[in-house]
């Protein structure tokens, strides 16, 4: 059975479905997965991921996480510790000043033994690579770290998947590395789920899963690799392709050769190589 | 002489306390009248306290002559900040007013301006920051992420500033909200022939629109050469924790391994060219 | 600069200071700002100086700090000198100082009574200072809280209200570097704070205010989301990663703090009209 599924999600802000932010959403999510979700501002990517974990209920349709349906009010805490959540700005999810003790938060709210925690939060913070800052103010931490605390604070529940909500738009290119570097680490290592929301087309790239949104609905959903073949589409809905697949296209309007999918740095190295060493051979 | 002329410029926050950094060591160079210049360097590396010298927030050591006058000198900064517009990161969390003419009037308003001319000035600033003019008597609250950002760069054009300087203007927008407010930004340089310095994050963004591009590194100025030169180093940016295009990696890395292209690359044309004479250069030899 | 204010400021560190159950500093602070009051002798000052010298030693926080806590208050104790130096009368110590034609007397009274307050002040900050940058803005309002969770009894909210400080304490520094980031754009737009009579100043701040509160509510909205999400309900429940536990450093410290009580009492009462009491 789907870790997270969504049966004929619609969603309006106001419960008028004439102007839905989402439209007969269906998709499913296994425990292990990877799937970044890809959209422009305004496209329903952060409406939808804010029903994966109960923030938002549907109107209509269902959606069910670990077998447990977010309408659902006696489940609800369970379900925010199966599926948790990191937002966008990341001073505004740090609750407490100093890092372990914002850590320790979530798992304090569930009641947990405070030995349980310490070795939770422990845990959390080497998982991040934060351990030495366990002491430090969080305040003073770069936006990166703070990103990386606030994914802390969640591992301390123990969750199967991790929900993020445009984790890296707010961060420097250092940022945006290292926190991507953990949640890939997180999905690996920990066989954690990841669902991750995103406009960086680079960052929907390491995904294993690709899931487009415009207006509202799932466009495409499909491995990064065929996604991003999807180059004009893509841009017609107001995304980017990675610069590789671009080259791609051009070089296929020259009559060279070339695969469509090439989505990371070192594929394209390959692919140019290839093309550049078969002349080197016909001569 | 140049526009702004800068001259050993340096500064430090904390002075005196065990707090202390430098924040600029030791800065000189110069842009001429009509540049579109790139600002880029790692968080921390001097970028914003550059940024804000230009408008005489902060109180620099040294020499920065805007249109020849020194405003590192006492009473020479008084005004300077409506002939160096400055926008800030995120600018839209500065509108205030309770409707979007009053916040793009804020500027006009302090120059002490007429009625008149303040309104005209609003309307030009509007213009190019691609919004109706509908929207002006709407609150700014009221308005989305991209709007709010280009009403609030609005708000500095209408100050008709001689230099235009913005500080991560795109920051957070999603490829469409960054592309329009870039693109706007390229109109008003080729229309208004004013200087501008942008400071981004995005090579891409800094590629497709400067001429040059001053590069910063923990306080001191590391390059200030055209686009092409400064992605030719790219090695060297890497070393100082900056991104270079993807493409210029990829040609970095083909270069490095013996084929004939050139370093330097960082758009999808220049890449099919390259790719294009490389081939051809392959079946010639 | 609002960044300058160290009142309130922790220092992490790992001394016997830091280590103390906040609960025990927090009541060993009451008692001794109690016993600030109580010393009547110099003697007894001399004492609880010393003491307090000892504290801020065992703090391993630098006394450099311990004296910047006391800078913004410098206009006080200034003010709390000249006046009793002056103004108590008594025993001159010297004939009266002619200035302009106004008569300066000072008398031994006036000097101990100046020097006692200004001890008194200095003292009193000084260790107020001391539980604040030895203890973590959370473990004070945690200490708090639990010294006062009898009143839960009573059906005083005293977790909600521990919950608000933590908070509070959390976004201080956020909003502080906020402020001066809108403060600097608003000037780029020719904003100017210090010039004008008192309304235009005042009108000068809606450009700062209005977008603070605008982005105190965001946030406000944004944490209110973020604590859910991690499975905040109340206090309800709860459990806590910091477990205090009354050990004998804090038992001894008490008992320290009660002999430094007692002596002080005695002191006062065996060197009553022997040693200048006041």
């Amino acid at each position: 059975m789907a870790f997270i599924k969504t049966e004929n999600l619609s969603f309006a802000y106001d419960d008028d479905l004439s102007h839905a932010a989402l439209k007969n959403i269906n998709i499913e999510i296994n425990e292990g997965e990877f799937v970044a979700i890809l959209g422009h501002n305004g496209s329903g990517k952060s409406t939808l991921a804010k029903h994966l974990n109960g923030i938002l209920l549907p109107t209509e349709g269902r959606v069910t996480v670990d077998g447990m349906d977010t309408a659902d009010d006696e489940a609800l805490i369970k379900i925010r510790r199966t599926a948790g959540m990191v937002f966008q700005n990341p001073d505004n999810q740090i609750v407490a000043s100093i890092v372990e003790e914002d850590v320790a938060f979530a798992p304090e709210n569930l009641g947990i033994d405070p030995l349980e925690i310490r070795k939770r939060v422990d845990e959390a913070l080497e998982t991040v690579g934060m351990t030495k800052y366990k002491n430090h103010s969080a305040h003073m931490l770069s936006g990166g770290q703070k990103q990386r605390v606030a994914i802390a604070g969640l591992l301390a529940m123990k969750p199967k998947c991790i929900i993020l909500d445009e984790p890296t738009a707010m961060l420097d290119p250092k940022g945006r590395k290292e926190v991507m570097k953990t949640i890939k680490k997180l999905n690996s290592e920990e066989n954690i789920t990841i669902v991750l929301i995103t406009h960086y087309m680079d960052e929907a790239a390491k995904a294993k899963r690709v899931i487009v949104m415009n207006k509202g609905e799932v466009m495409l959903d499909d491995t990064p690799h065929y996604v991003f073949q999807n180059a004009g589409l893509l841009k017609s809905i107001g995304l980017d392709v990675p610069q590789s697949t671009e080259l791609m296209f051009e070089l296929r309007k020259q009559d060279i050769k070339v695969p469509l999918a090439v989505i990371s740095d070192d594929e394209c190295v390959t692919v140019l190589k290839e093309i550049l060493e078969e002349d080197r051979v016909t001569d | 002489m140049s526009q702004i002329e800068v001259k050993n410029l340096s500064y430090k926050y904390g002075v005196g306390t065990p707090f202390e950094v430098t924040a600029l060591d030791n800065i000189s160079f110069s842009v001429e009248k009509g540049e579109f210049i790139g600002l880029i360097g790692h968080t921390g590396s001097g970028k914003s306290t550059l940024l804000q010298c230009f408008n005489g927030l902060l109180k620099p050591e040294g020499e920065l002559y805007i249109d020849g006058v020194n405003i590192c000198e006492k009473n020479n900064a008084k005004g300077i900040c409506f002939k160096v517009g400055l926008v800030f990161q995120y600018p839209e969390h500065q509108l205030f007013e309770d409707t979007v003419y009053k916040d793009i009037a804020f500027g006009p308003k302090n120059m002490g301006l007429s009625e008149g001319e303040i309104k005209d000035r609003v309307c030009e600033a509007l213009k190019f920051s691609g919004l109706s003019e509908e929207i002006l008597e709407k609150s700014p609250f009221e308005l989305s992420g991209g709007q709010k950002r280009r009403v609030a760069v609005a708000g500095v054009i209408a100050m008709r500033p001689e230099i235009l300087v913005l500080d991560e203007p795109a920051a957070g927008l999603d490829p469409i909200g960054r592309d329009s407010i870039l693109a706007n930004l390229r109109e008003y340089h080729k229309k208004e022939g004013k200087t501008v310095i942008l400071s981004s994050h995005n090579m891409d963004d800094i590629a497709r629109n400067c001429e040059k591009v001053l590069v910063m590194n923990s306080a001191r100025l590391e390059m200030f050469e055209t686009i092409s030169e400064v992605f030719k180093r790219s090695e060297r940016l890497k070393e100082i924790g900056l991104d270079v295009p993807m493409l210029t990696s990829v040609f970095e890395e083909l270069l490095k391994e013996g084929y004939p292209v050139n370093s330097g690359i960082y758009t999808v044309e220049q890449a099919v060219n390259e790719i294009i004479a490389a081939k051809d250069g392959g079946k010639n030899a | 600069m609002l960044k300058d204010i160290t009142i309130g400021q922790f220092f992490p560190g790992d001394s016997l200071l830091h280590r103390l159950d906040p609960r025990m500093k927090i009541v060993l602070t009451v008692l001794y700002i109690v016993l600030l009051f109580v010393a009547k002798s110099i003697v007894s000052f001399a004492a609880v100086t010393v003491f307090s010298l000892i504290l801020v030693f065992l703090s391993k926080i630098s006394p450099k700090l311990i004296l910047k806590s006391l800078k913004p208050l410098l206009f006080i104790i200034v003010f709390t000198t000249v006046l009793n130096i002056f103004y108590v009368k008594g025993t001159p110590i010297f004939e009266p100082i002619d200035i302009l034609g106004w008569q300066f007397t000072i008398t031994y009274e006036g000097l101990l009574t100046a020097v006692v307050m200004v001890l008194r002040i200095t003292l009193l900050i000084t260790t107020t200072s001391l539980l604040t940058y030895t203890t973590s803005p959370i473990a004070l309002t945690d200490g708090i809280e639990r010294l006062l969770s009898p009143l839960n009894a009573v059906k005083v909210p005293v977790h909600e209200f521990s919950m608000m400080m933590t908070i509070a304490l959390r976004f201080i520094p956020t909003l502080i570097e906020e402020t001066e980031k809108i403060m600097a754009a608003q000037k780029s737009r020719g904003s100017t704070f210090s010039e004008g009579g008192l309304i235009k100043r005042a009108k000068a701040l809606i450009p700062i205010l209005v977008p603070l509160f605008v982005s105190a509510f965001r946030r406000a909205e944004e944490l209110a989301t973020a604590m859910e999400c991690r499975c905040y309900a109340g206090g309800k429940g709860r459990t806590r990663l910091k477990q205090y536990k009354l050990c004998a450093r804090d038992y001894i410290s008490l008992l320290t703090v009660i002999a430094v009580f007692a002596a002080t009492i005695a002191i006062n009462i065996l060197l009553q009209g022997i040693v200048f009491a006041i």
